[in-house]
């Protein structure tokens, strides 16, 4: 025989149970599902800069990029400030998911005052692929000196699907 | 030889003009590109998504889409087709087992709304192997004279030896310019 009372006092506490995880799964979802997912699946491989004779001037180490918080300190070689062209190829790669509309924003600030914005709009990108992009950008003729910009320029990059942020990072370049 | 060069003769300015390179793997797209910049071609893996080179100057732009050529990357094509100004589509010119499947893609293409008169340059690349079929004889197998929809050019080149490759980019320049 069923113990009438005790089955009673089990459901409730299942009930209770249930309750505790509609809470705990709501708050799990209220940073929008899509951003955790992709955020974790999405993955900047490698960040190489060259001169137009091919040259790579700088390569970038796995521990700059994908941290999404901290300020990362970057050290480039000054001679990058001299060269007319850079060419700058970032790496990264997809998950399971494809990904419908991928931006790439970067803000260059001087003393944390924005001094140069760059934008470019991938749009769609495969699931488990490897894509790089090449820019090849021709200096100014008025470059500034490597020992007023040393330490005080930061370097944000931010990959964003439509509107969720995919990866932030943050530099602050050296010029040695 | 190189895309500094290629987007000094763009004289539009207007917006950001577009290059589409779509083939079948191994044809040697991103040779093609990697080519045109003086890199090394030795090493290169098949193209897992899309390799994109942008350039600015003077506020003119250009962007070179490079997208993957296997064949479960094929039906993600269209996704790229966008606002595409110029096609240019690559042949492995030694590849005769899939010479009909390089044909049937590329008729694929052209049936595309979105790639509707847009021109089309056609890569017959390899050209310094033996082997290669002429530019002539892949035009005419491939039926690329029954084209009346858009401007097209066939240009036969080596990604190994860059012969052919500025001549052809500078013709869809042209092109570029007229739109």
């Amino acid at each position: 025989m069923v113990d009438i009372e005790e089955l009673k006092v089990s459901i409730e506490e299942n009930r209770v149970d249930i309750e505790e995880l509609k809470v705990v799964s709501m708050e799990e979802n209220s940073s929008s599902p899509n951003e955790k997912t992709e955020s974790t699946l999405f993955k900047i491989c490698s960040i190489k800069m060259s001169n137009e004779k091919n040259e790579t001037l700088w390569k970038s180490e796995t521990s700059t990029l994908n941290n999404n918080d901290d300020e990362v300190i970057v050290h480039l070689p000054s001679s990058i400030l001299q060269e007319p062209v850079i060419v700058r190829e970032i790496k990264f790669s997809t998950g399971s998911e494809a990904i419908q509309r991928l931006q790439l924003t970067q803000n260059i600030r001087l003393h944390g005052n924005l001094v140069e914005q760059w934008d470019f709009s991938f749009g769609f990108c495969i699931p488990f692929s490897t894509n790089t992009w090449e820019q090849m950008i021709i200096a100014d003729e008025n470059t500034m000196d490597s020992s007023i910009l040393s330490g005080n320029v930061t370097i944000e990059t931010i990959f964003y699907n439509d509107v969720d942020v995919l990866s932030r990072s943050v530099w602050r370049v050296f010029y040695t | 030889m190189g895309l500094l060069s290629l987007l000094q003769k763009l004289k539009r300015s207007e917006k950001e003009a577009r290059i589409l390179v779509l083939g079948l793997d191994n044809s040697g797209k991103t040779s093609i590109l990697k080519r045109l910049s003086d890199e090394e071609i030795d090493s290169i893996q098949p193209t897992q998504g899309f390799n994109v080179k942008s350039l600015k100057q003077n506020g003119i732009a250009l962007n070179v889409w490079d997208i993957g050529g296997q064949k479960s990357i094929r039906p993600y094509w269209r996704n790229y087709f966008e606002a595409t100004d110029a096609i240019v589509y690559v042949i492995d010119s030694t590849d005769e087992q899939r010479m009909e499947e390089t044909g049937i893609e590329l008729d694929g293409l052209l049936g595309e709304q979105k790639l509707q008169n847009v021109p089309l340059l056609v890569f017959a690349n390899k050209q310094d192997l033996f082997s290669a079929y002429s530019s002539e004889e892949i035009s005419e197998g491939l039926n690329l004279t029954n084209i009346d929809d858009r401007p097209w050019n066939i240009q036969p080149c080596s990604a190994k030896t860059g012969e052919g490759i500025q001549d052809g980019l500078e013709w869809i320049m042209e092109f570029l310019n007229d739109v």
